[in-house]
């Protein structure tokens, strides 16, 4: 039998990094002596090449929930890179796993995590090399069953004809329900149909969507939404303690924690703080316990305390320092990916770079106060200048700036907005140091699904261009960098994650014509999609630019995130009054809908609230 | 600093694809893992203060490896070696370890000679070299052709249970790698090889790293 290894042995001339497929990495999971002792034997796919794929953190949760059962099995697998493919391709060899290099399609179960809507054509490539059929209603009974799940299921539609059931929201419970239920039903149907009643699983064949001769959904039947699963709090024992450590360098390699998941700050382009109510937050005593065992089982020499917006966490303050005073003797650093733009954040960053020196990035979004009001951004440009005045103050020297561009109603003014503030840190910064220098890095405005902005067109690309264009010349001079992004791939992002059961076809075309890896600039190629939309008919426009009415279905309507539609078109008509909402924590309940609507509330300090 | 643990450890299977730098960092985590009194660097991104005796090409397993690790306290070697064995992942099986005293040649500085083995198909096409005065190795350095004969490099050329034993010059002075030998003798096709020992000549006898006393 051919493994990962013996490939790599054999064309290791070849294979650029083999220590991507050798499945022996520290706290690897291996049940091969066990085998007659299994009820079920899964994969966890992430489509992606390993390094990206090791740096998420849901992949060893689900990992770690379900080896932590001796009757079941989870290996991983990630998108061969395309020396390894060509290999696999010459030698025969289907897609294994990489544990026991077990071809996929042996396995009970395969589940793919949706992070980013650009790495949908490797989920069908990474079937196709499974050798298993890329729909579902291709597949035998005896396949494997295929499901997803992760952020971008929450608009499962453009993957509708491939996978056999979503899930929706957080995985800890309905994942370790869902093995249950391999355990005990044995065949497809009856797994299938048990599936159909827990909470956040959707089945995409038990829907059905007709359309409007304008290209618009006119039903979808039934008209009863799948509400997503949530945990009510965060449970020490679903926290992998023991994460596989990898032997090459990957994205992000070290211990995680996450210290709380939720973000009710309400900015309104923001899908994860909308589909991830509501703020549960871990005790302080729980994540220094959890910190301390991870690094007593992995060896990592950095710390990273994730959230969507880390500074918020209640008792951050204490924490940081009880951490540092241990971690400091050990030269284990930590570090907090999300700041906040105030001097608390400042005196935060100063606090944990006693071990490691590190940047400093703060995310205004937008360079106007209009805008900023508009996406409920609640930042003034006077809390950025005071930022970045104390972090200069204290040493630092360069300060990473973060914006969108191409946001709803933004004007050129607004753009230029965005180079006036960057020159007003730098001139802040050369009061306190000659070698103060401010990069300003810029993405193209994504409207998602869930959100307030989810009626509104995105921007052309050609507009979008000609304003990093202004912008790159209004941010010349000393001390001054400007970073951009590709519009086409923005623009191919905007028509997956707004899009409908239609553009499975698409998807499944330009896979076909040899799209993979689409989020990486070397590989993508927009030609092949302008094809494969043209060969079905389908106008990418439709789904990216076009303004939706309130009274619109949307093909995400299948989905209750527990927030609103209704909040969300409030929070959509006070946006272009430049209203802005303050987060719940601080006035009170603003109406979202997901405490009274999922039965849930806002955990703070390890503790419910209100 | 009060000592330098020196350690002799392997490369099986798994774990000859796994590069230098890569294995810089394994075995980083690991000695933190065996919570043994590292001594760190200075400056912005301190590192324990590791040496590795020479540094093994991609593919190649071995039974000979060293690592000097500098630490703050003295340390039994029983201690470090136990310690260490259970935390290190397990394509990587630990020998041996002795304390050396602080100041002795780093080990990268003092390797003079390599044992390895190879096991080709055919292995009169390696033992030849025992009846050959040259053997010239074509190199492509920096765009330029450079043609060197390594026989001198050649100690030995025996024939062993498991293949064709060589020991060659290694180090910073005079290094012989594997696949130059394979090339120079216009092996091409991928031959498994193995590296057993490395050595330090001294006062005309060879030694293990983990025997220098100065």
């Amino acid at each position: 039998m051919l493994t990962y290894q013996t490939l790599c042995a054999k064309h290791l001339d070849r294979i650029e990094k083999p220590g991507r497929y050798l499945g022996t990495e520290l706290n690897s999971v291996h049940k091969g002596d066990q085998l007659d002792r299994l009820s079920a034997r899964i994969c966890l796919a992430f489509p992606d090449v390993y390094e990206v794929g090791m740096s998420h953190f849901g992949l060893k949760i689900l990992y770690h929930l379900a080896n932590k059962r001796s009757e079941f099995w989870a290996e991983r697998v990630f998108a061969p890179w395309p020396d390894m493919e060509k290999v696999m391709e010459e030698e025969d060899v289907p897609l294994m796993t990489l544990e026991s290099s077990t071809p996929l399609s042996q396995m009970d179960m395969i589940g793919f995590t949706l992070q980013y809507e650009l790495s949908f054509t490797n989920i069908l490539h990474m079937l196709r090399l499974s050798r298993l059929e890329i729909r579902r209603k291709d597949r035998k009974d005896t396949d494997p069953l295929v499901i997803a799940g992760g952020p971008c299921a929450f608009n499962p539609e453009p993957l509708a004809d491939f996978f056999d059931a979503f899930v929706i929201g957080d995985g800890e419970e309905v994942f370790v329900q869902i093995l249950e239920i391999l355990k005990e039903e044995k065949t497809k149907a009856g797994r299938l149909e048990a599936m159909s009643k827990l909470q956040g699983v959707y089945l995409p064949d038990r829907y059905s969507v007709s359309y409007n001769p304008d290209g618009t959904i006119s039903s979808i039947s039934p008209d009863t939404p799948v509400a997503k699963a949530v945990v009510k709090e965060l449970r020490l024992e679903d926290y992998p303690t023991d994460p596989v450590v990898p032997y090459i360098q990957t994205v992000h390699d070290r211990v995680n924690v996450e210290v709380f998941r939720g973000c009710v700050r309400g900015c309104r382009f923001c899908q994860a703080g909308m589909i991830y109510r509501p703020t549960r937050e871990r005790s302080k005593a729980d994540v220094k316990e959890l910190v301390l065992a991870t690094l007593e089982q992995t060896g990592y020499e950095e710390v990273s305390l994730t959230s969507l917006s880390t500074a918020d966490y209640t008792e951050l303050g204490c924490l940081v320092p009880e951490l540092m005073q241990v971690l400091e003797p050990e030269r284990v650093s930590l570090s907090l990916p999300s700041l906040r733009i105030d001097s608390f954040s400042v005196d935060i960053a100063r606090e944990i770079e006693k071990v490691k020196k590190t940047g400093l990035t703060f995310a205004p979004e937008a360079g106007s106060q209009r805008l900023r009001d508009l996406i409920n951004k609640n930042v003034s440009e006077e809390d950025l200048l005071n930022a970045a005045e104390a972090a200069f103050k204290n040493g630092w020297t360069h300060i990473k700036l973060y914006f969108m561009i191409g946001l709803p109603t933004e004007t050129d003014e607004d753009v230029l907005a965005i180079a006036a503030l960057g020159r007003k840190v730098r001139e802040l910064g050369l009061k306190y140091t000659k070698k103060a220098a401010v990069t300003v890095s810029t993405s193209s405005f994504v409207p998602k699904s869930h959100t307030p902005f989810q009626w509104v067109g995105q921007e052309t690309k050609e507009e979008l261009r000609r304003k990093q264009f202004l912008l790159k010349d209004s941010l010349k001079g000393p001390g001054l960098n400007f970073s951009w992004n590709d519009p086409e791939t923005s623009y191919l992002e905007a028509v997956i994650a707004r899009g409908d059961r239609r553009l499975g076809e698409v998807i499944a075309r330009a896979e076909e014509k040899g799209a993979v890896f689409d989020s990486w600039s070397d590989f993508f190629k927009p030609e092949i999609w302008q094809e494969a939309f043209a060969e079905c008919g389908l106008d990418p426009d439709f789904y990216a630019r076009r303004p939706r009415d309130k009274g619109e279905i949307l093909p995400w309507d299948v989905i209750d995130s527990g927030v609103t539609k209704r909040f969300l078109w409030r929070e959509w008509e006070k946006a272009l009054r430049g209203e802005t909402t303050a987060d719940c924590r601080e006035v009170g309940c603003t109406g979202c809908g997901v405490c009274p609507g999922l039965d849930v509330s806002i955990v703070l300090g390890g503790e419910p609230w209100l | 600093m009060a000592m330098i643990a020196c350690i002799k450890f392997g490369k099986e299977q798994g774990a000859a694809f796994i590069s230098h730098l890569d294995l810089i960092r394994v075995f980083e985590r690991a000695l933190r893992r065996a919570k043994l009194p590292l001594s760190f660097s200075e400056g912005f991104s301190p590192r324990p203060k590791l040496v590795f005796a020479h540094a093994l090409g991609l593919g190649i397993t071995s039974s000979g490896e060293y690592l000097d690790v500098a630490l703050d306290e003295d340390v039994d070697p029983g201690e470090v070696f136990f310690r260490l064995k259970e935390a290190l992942p397990s394509p990587f099986p630990l020998y041996d370890c002795a304390a050396l005293p602080n100041g002795v040649t780093p080990a990268m500085a003092a390797i003079t000679h390599a044992s390895y083995v190879f096991t080709p198909e055919d292995e009169s096409r390696i033992l030849q070299i025992n009846s050959m005065d040259t053997l010239i190795s074509t190199r492509n350095r920096k765009g330029k052709v450079v043609t060197e004969d390594i026989r001198p490099h050649i100690s030995l050329v025996e024939k062993t249970g498991s293949g064709v034993r060589v020991i060659v010059r290694a180090g910073s002075q005079k290094n012989v790698r594997p696949d130059a030998l394979l090339a120079a003798l216009g092996i091409e096709e991928p031959v498994p090889v193995h590296r057993e020992d490395l050595y330090i000549e001294t006062g005309g006898r060879l030694i293990t790293p983990l025997m220098r006393t100065e």
